[in-house]
């Protein structure tokens, strides 16, 4: 027990990461890699069948069977499926947290620096966009614009986008007063470089932990819509459409759903984790409250 | 405070009729709905007139778009494309079964998740509030569907405990009822802990113990009062997660509900159920906001003052 403790506190002193946050991720860069570098391991053309071999059992149940997650209903292997689901999760999450960060960013700087009228509709704009759940703006879309990849990424933005423009303006409104600001106003600078030298730099650490943490509901409203038959379409497959695709043969091949579950799961509880820890890392005043 | 309420009241109704106005434009770009209903059939073009007509979609847009308006006050809300029925009349029917749902998933969440945050602040640091903690991780990490499967899996097909879907008894309540309140239920319990633990520590509460006040009292008397506020807002926060999570949680187990409704309805474009659906639920949340703003100012009075200044 004693040198089990002393271990974790050595790795704390060497890396200042707790151990339990370092496993969440190296093993999040892990899956995340491994499943990028899928469509090199493992070439294959997703639509492509093989009906000789349908629902497998994985080989961790039956020795015998060569593939180690089993087959799907035609007969494609889960593993490389699964790779090739969580690649796409994980790229249409990142890409729509980069949308939302960016449009975020831009509304924000305008509301805060323009004030007045301008910054009265973007507060509305921003206010009417939270008084709708997320989902039914991701199942509005869908409906009328069809579904995809791209329309799936265009979705997260457009949920997104407030979190970051409501933080952008409050901090700008409060880093407008402050002397050093004032100081390069004097000097004759003009907005657009107060903004990109002095308020932006500031805020990056804390738009950073916002994004984080906003992370793990991106792949839950992608992995969402999909399951509803919202997002993704087969034959490209994400973690939401396996999971639907396993859904209905639960009685007796229940890794087909389980094993995505699991893995999306495990996806979330790391970025929710490590985003918690950055948080507290930044923000020594929430270290204590649990 | 008149002046507050009715300053709250005309931004709810100036936000339905902008996200309205935004739905009907937006879907007035996004395509001809007759294309849609004509897909895989072989059509003329009086075919094609006849149902535009009927749809109202001949007229020029600021025409279709004051129909609909006016229609929306006399509480029609058009045809669905698929029922060929009002599309109040589909909700009409439905709208029980959601409303039975959220309301016992929210009333679980609640009875069950702010007694679980007291006893977690009270007995900080112990193995009961370890396991809080855990719990509340699970909560935000399991997404409702993957429950509701999993819920499905083990009580209805190895079990064989509970029906895995559809309506009827009590016993079909439970699954749909824990996976929808398991979101809600966590984050009331966590913020619950939090707000109380912010609250234990100030002074008033150890001048309170030191006027020789029972620590029972102190607790549910002095501190859960101001540690209600936070969390009250939250639960504005948690019904809009509510009511997007019964859509799904409906869809896993075949609820006969407004969200079934709605997802098959974008499934199968039928615009008007998804255009209205949309619309009554950005009315029903921002009228749940509105009155969770109101209530602030009976939980504390210093907010009801302020407002009073202004």
């Amino acid at each position: 027990m004693n040198t089990k403790k002393r271990k974790k506190k050595e790795i704390k002193i060497r890396t200042g990461i707790p151990p339990s946050i370092l496993f969440l991720m190296i093993t999040f860069v892990l899956i995340v890699g491994i499943s990028f570098l899928a469509p090199i391991l493992f070439p294959t053309d997703l639509g492509a069948t093989n009906l000789r071999a349908r629902l497998l059992a994985p080989s961790f149940l039956d020795p015998s069977s060569p593939y180690l997650l089993g087959t799907d209903s035609v007969g494609r292997d889960l593993t490389v499926r699964v790779l090739y689901a969580t690649r796409m999760t994980v790229k249409i999450a990142f890409t729509g947290m980069l949308f939302a960060l960016t449009f975020g960013t831009i509304m924000g700087v305008l509301a805060g620096m323009c004030g007045g009228k301008v910054d009265l509709f973007i507060t509305f704009l921003a206010d009417t966009f939270q008084a709708v759940p997320n989902m039914f703006i991701g199942i509005f879309c869908a409906c009328f614009f069809g579904s995809g990849e791209w329309m799936i990424t265009i979705v997260i933005a457009v949920t997104g986008w407030y979190h970051y423009t409501k933080l952008i303006r409050s901090q700008i409104l409060q880093l407008k007063e402050s002397k050093y600001i004032e100081c390069s106003r004097a000097m004759g600078a003009s907005g657009l470089r107060i903004v990109v030298e002095h308020i932006l730099p500031n805020m990056a650490s804390l738009l950073i932990v916002r994004a984080t943490m906003s992370l793990s509901s991106y792949i839950l409203l992608e992995s969402t819509l999909s399951y509803l038959g919202l997002g993704i379409q087969p034959p490209l497959t994400s973690l939401g459409v396996l999971i639907s695709e396993g859904r209905d043969y639960m009685t007796n091949q229940w890794w087909l759903a389980i094993i995505p579950s699991i893995i999306m799961c495990f996806l979330i509880l790391q970025v929710s984790l490590v985003g918690d820890w950055v948080r507290d890392m930044l923000d020594p005043k929430l270290k204590n409250r649990g | 405070m008149k002046k507050y309420i009715l300053t709250r009241a005309i931004k709810v109704v100036f936000t339905v009729w902008f996200v309205w106005s935004l739905i009907f434009l937006l879907t007035r770009f996004s395509g001809d709905p007759v294309e849609w209903i004509f897909a895989d059939m072989d059509t003329t073009e009086a075919m094609i007139n006849t149902l535009k007509e009927s749809l109202g979609l001949d007229l020029p847009l600021w025409q279709q778009y004051v129909n609909s308006l006016t229609g929306l006050f006399k509480g029609d809300a058009g045809m669905s494309y698929f029922f060929s029925r009002p599309v109040t009349e589909l909700f009409a029917e439905r709208i029980g079964a959601t409303v039975s749902l959220g309301a016992g998933a929210l009333g679980l969440a609640v009875l069950i998740g702010v007694p679980m945050g007291i006893l977690a602040a009270m007995k900080r640091g112990t193995a009961y509030d370890r396991a809080c903690i855990g719990i509340t991780v699970i909560g935000h990490t399991v997404p409702n569907f993957v429950l509701g499967i999993l819920l499905i899996f083990l009580f209805a097909l190895k079990l064989r405990m509970l029906p895995s879907g559809s309506t009827g008894t009590w016993k079909h309540y439970i699954m749909p009822m824990v996976t929808l309140a398991m979101g809600p239920l966590t984050a009331i319990a966590r913020l619950t802990r939090t707000a109380l633990l912010d609250v234990i520590g100030q002074d008033y509460l150890d001048c309170a113990r030191a006027k020789g006040v029972d620590e029972k009292k102190v607790i549910f008397k002095h501190a859960l009062r101001n540690a209600l506020i936070p969390v009250v807002t939250v639960m504005a926060g948690q019904v809009n997660m509510l009511v997007g999570g019964a859509v799904i949680v409906e869809n896993v187990f075949a609820w006969p509900g407004l969200g079934t409704l709605i997802i098959k309805g974008a499934q199968r474009r039928d615009f008007p159920v998804v255009q209205y659906g949309i619309l009554m639920i950005v009315i029903f949340v921002s009228i749940v906001n509105f009155a969770v703003d109101l209530s602030y100012g009976s939980l504390d009075p210093r907010i009801r003052d302020s407002r009073d200044k202004n």
